[in-house]
């Protein structure tokens, strides 16, 4: 039986070795409030292991597994095929990892689960980088910023993530943003809803002080700016074609706003800028589009 | 209850417990109570989960009583709850002046 | 009991059938594709009650399998060749979990070169990752030591994963006749899985494979050592009990004519019937040879097979594998590291066979034969029964 050192208000533990100031820390506190104890967790090697423990040792109150740094979604998948069979449908099963663990190395287990239809739910917290390796660049580091694989920032485009969840046409995916708590905890409860029927994923805006260069004190804001910059848009997926807007950001700020205070632009060129700007332009423009469309679509319905 | 020992072989984690990440803190929250008017933002956006706003039941519904709490054992002082403070009433003070 | 046609595949997924796995995880490979397609079948008419999860690679069909086993199901999983190689990383996972996890594994060589035809390779590339290895010689054997094997690996003593090697397209494509049991016959041998160790359980909860500090890593691994050392005499009680309920005997290795043998060649997996037929051929003509084969290469037999030694017979490994820059093949550097640590001094002839789909062909068997009974030692590895232009297969003309 796991020994209750520290009581606790919630699932997680106060005291985890994450970073001062740390997005994923306010993220998975959220999550795990929603999910409840009825959920077995699977992470893998990233800056989620950091709740996994060290020794005898954990910083979570449910029963876990830390798979790997490519197959959360497999081991989830297995997880699950094994309650099912034993008539233990009702627990939840919720894999939990970084960008890297899912839009690189990640991405292949990823889309078989969710293909094949596994009823788990998937978070991909995203800080933009392999952070907990030390600031190497991935998929989703977005255009100019600096990482350690990056050292004069990076020269393309971000992976649209998303969007290649949403081709999968699961029952939901949403992208939520850890400074915009009410909506990404509304989120996990339609996301933990959903996995009654299939997959449901979460790609969470988690920013990282160490990582990005920003007084810790910043992460909510900088994640509010994210959005009112378009930087980062929070949306719904459902069935893989309606489209739901949930943060409509009307009176729109340049992304500059958000990009200088983070040290990981500092040497971002007017060229590149123009191109970040033209590119969240492209993005938002084409969101409002299809949110449109799938309007349309449910109006003829 | 009666209990045996039992043994497992391989990797886990049995106890569950919490680092002392307050040793980490180099700034500290300080509550201004005057301003404070208890909406519960700062709990809300703690990463470690250590703020705790008690609010006491009073005749008045529109004026909040009560206090705000953190445990100063896990906070990390990374200042967010100053940060999102609507009313300004949290000031992160140097550790050596607390 | 029935006697029915069977391949090596389907014998594999008979036994898998009658083991009752309850979720199963397999990628096709060739020469192991029927299993994953059989098993497939099984769970959609019902003739298994199990989820079959169709994986996108056999990287996700082992960690299916260890997700699910975790939660107290026995699993089924089966590769070959660069299926096993893609699985790598899962099979220590499996192992140091201690989930006993049985697989098949259908012999296929690695690239490169490409090859869909059978060598060693691939298992051997996995000997260290903490899985016991078992070699069928026929099909019989693919069904026999698959129930053997839950039964060793299951034991609370031992929980240490195994591979049920048969040679692919020799044994994974051969029709045998196969001694099939009965369902209630394999109940009796194998009781219903239960999670002994390691679990994921709502009820009683556990952070399962987080980071370990390296005050405990080597216990930890000495722990799997000790699986190991307990494993050998489990199976050999699991092979017993198996020949109580099923009238067949096993063992984790079979000496065939050693007693009185001046020459002796080991083998593994079905190249080991050649090998008897040889010995059989030789005895005829009254020169004394012998065949060992080694069943159980993980846990390594290592005082059995020395016994089985007569002092003073000459002895060569047919290894269908090579370890490269080592002096000899892997079983051959096993062989010789036992009698070593068996305190004899026997010089261990190393011989390569039957590469890339090759048959082991008599000329093969017979010039290992001829030259331990003519008491020639080369103490580099024999290559036998190669083309004499092996270096010179290409060539092409260039300007000068």
């Amino acid at each position: 039986m796991l020994t209750i050192k520290d009581p606790t208000k919630g699932l997680v533990a106060h005291g985890v070795s994450t970073c001062a100031g740390c997005g994923l820390e306010l993220a998975i506190r959220v999550i795990l409030d929603v999910m409840g104890e009825n959920t077995i967790i699977v992470i893998p090697p990233s800056c989620s292991a950091l709740f996994s423990g060290f020794g005898n040792e954990t910083t979570l109150r449910i029963p876990g597994v830390q798979g790997n740094l490519e197959n959360t979604a497999a081991i989830a998948a297995g997880v699950r095929a094994g309650l099912e069979y034993q008539g233990k449908g009702d627990i939840n099963v919720l894999g939990l990892a970084g960008d890297g663990g899912t839009a690189d190395i990640g991405l292949q287990s990823l889309s078989g689960a969710l293909e094949r239809g596994d009823k788990i739910l998937y978070v991909c917290y995203d800080n933009e980088a392999y952070m907990n390796t030390g600031i190497q660049g991935s998929s989703s580091t977005p255009m100019g910023a600096w990482t350690t694989t990056t050292p004069y920032g990076k020269p393309v485009k971000r992976k649209n993530l998303m969007q290649i969840v949403g081709a999968h046409g699961i029952p939901y995916a949403a992208s939520a943003s850890i400074g915009y708590i009410d909506d990404l905890r509304k989120k996990v409860v339609k996301a933990k809803a959903a996995i009654a029927e299939g997959p449901a994923f979460l790609h969470i805006h988690a920013p990282c002080p160490t990582g990005w260069g920003y007084d810790p004190a910043l992460t909510v804001e900088l994640a509010k700016l994210a959005v009112s910059t378009r930087c980062w848009n929070l949306f719904e997926l459902v069935d893989g074609s309606k489209v739901n807007i949930t943060k409509k950001v009307n009176k729109v700020k340049p992304a500059e706003e958000y990009l200088t205070p983070q040290k990981r632009f500092t040497g971002i060129d007017a060229t590149t800028l123009a191109m970040v700007q033209t590119q969240i332009d492209k993005d938002y423009a084409r969101l409002e589009l299809l949110a449109g469309l799938s309007c349309e679509t449910d109006s003829a319905a | 209850m009666a209990e045996k020992v039992k043994t497992i072989y391989g990797p886990c984690a049995l106890v569950y417990c919490s680092t002392k990440t307050g040793t980490w803190r180099i700034v500290r929250p300080q509550i201004d109570g005057e301003k404070c008017v208890l909406c519960g933002i700062c709990e809300k956006y703690c990463p470690t989960g250590v703020v705790n706003t008690i609010k006491m039941k009073t005749e008045d519904k529109k004026k909040a009583e009560g206090r705000v709490e953190i445990d100063m054992t896990y906070c990390k002082g990374c200042g967010i709850c100053a940060n999102v403070c609507p009313h300004d009433s949290i000031t992160m003070i140097d550790e050596r002046e607390a | 009991m029935k006697k029915v046609m069977l391949e090596g595949n389907f014998a594999a997924a008979e036994a898998m059938r009658l083991a009752r796995i309850g979720v199963v995880s397999a990628y096709p490979i060739t020469p192991q594709s029927p299993i994953a397609e059989v098993l497939s079948e099984y769970t959609g008419d019902g003739r298994l009650d199990a989820k079959y999860i169709r994986v996108e690679s056999e990287h996700t069909a082992m960690s299916v399998a260890i997700g699910a086993q975790l939660t107290g199901v026995r699993t089924g999983t089966a590769t070959s060749s660069v299926g096993l190689a893609l699985m790598f990383e899962m099979l220590g996972v499996a192992a140091g979990l201690r989930l006993p996890i049985v697989m098949p594994v259908v012999n296929r060589a690695l690239v490169s070169p490409w090859s869909l035809w059978c060598d060693h390779q691939d298992s051997m590339a996995a000997r260290d990752t903490g899985w016991m290895q078992l070699y069928a010689e026929d099909c019989q054997d693919v069904l026999d030591l698959c129930l053997i094997a839950y039964r060793a690996a299951e034991n609370g003593d031992v929980l240490v994963p195994t591979m049920v090697c048969m040679d692919g397209f020799f044994l994974s494509h051969m029709s045998q006749a196969v001694y099939v049991p009965s369902q209630q016959d394999v109940d009796d041998f194998l009781p219903p899985y239960q999670a002994k160790n390691l679990k994921l359980d709502i009820a009683d909860p556990m952070f399962v494979n987080n980071l370990i500090p390296p005050t405990e890593f080597m216990e930890m691994r000495y722990q799997q050592h000790t699986g190991f050392s307990n494993a050998l005499p489990v199976l050999n009680t699991a092979m017993k009990e198996f020949e109580t309920q099923f009238g067949r005997s096993h063992s984790p290795i079979e000496p065939y004519c050693c007693d009185d043998a001046e020459a002796i060649l080991i083998s593994l997996g079905s190249m080991s019937g050649s090998v008897k037929e040889m010995v059989d051929q030789y005895r005829a003509q009254g020169k004394k040879v012998g065949n060992l084969k080694i069943v159980s290469f993980r846990p390594f037999p290592e005082e059995d097979l020395v016994a089985a030694i007569p002092r003073g017979a000459r002895v060569g490994v047919l290894d269908r594998s090579m370890s490269m820059g080592a002096p000899a093949g892997p079983v051959c550097n096993d062989v010789r590291s036992a009698i070593s640590n068996q305190g004899l001094n026997v010089r261990i002839q190393g011989f390569v066979v039957g590469l890339g789909g090759r048959d082991v062909r008599p000329v093969a068997i017979t010039s290992a034969f001829d030259r331990l009974l003519a008491g020639q030692y080369d103490k580099d590895v024999q290559w036998l029964d190669m083309s004499d232009n092996a270096m010179t297969l290409r060539q092409y003309r260039e300007a000068i």
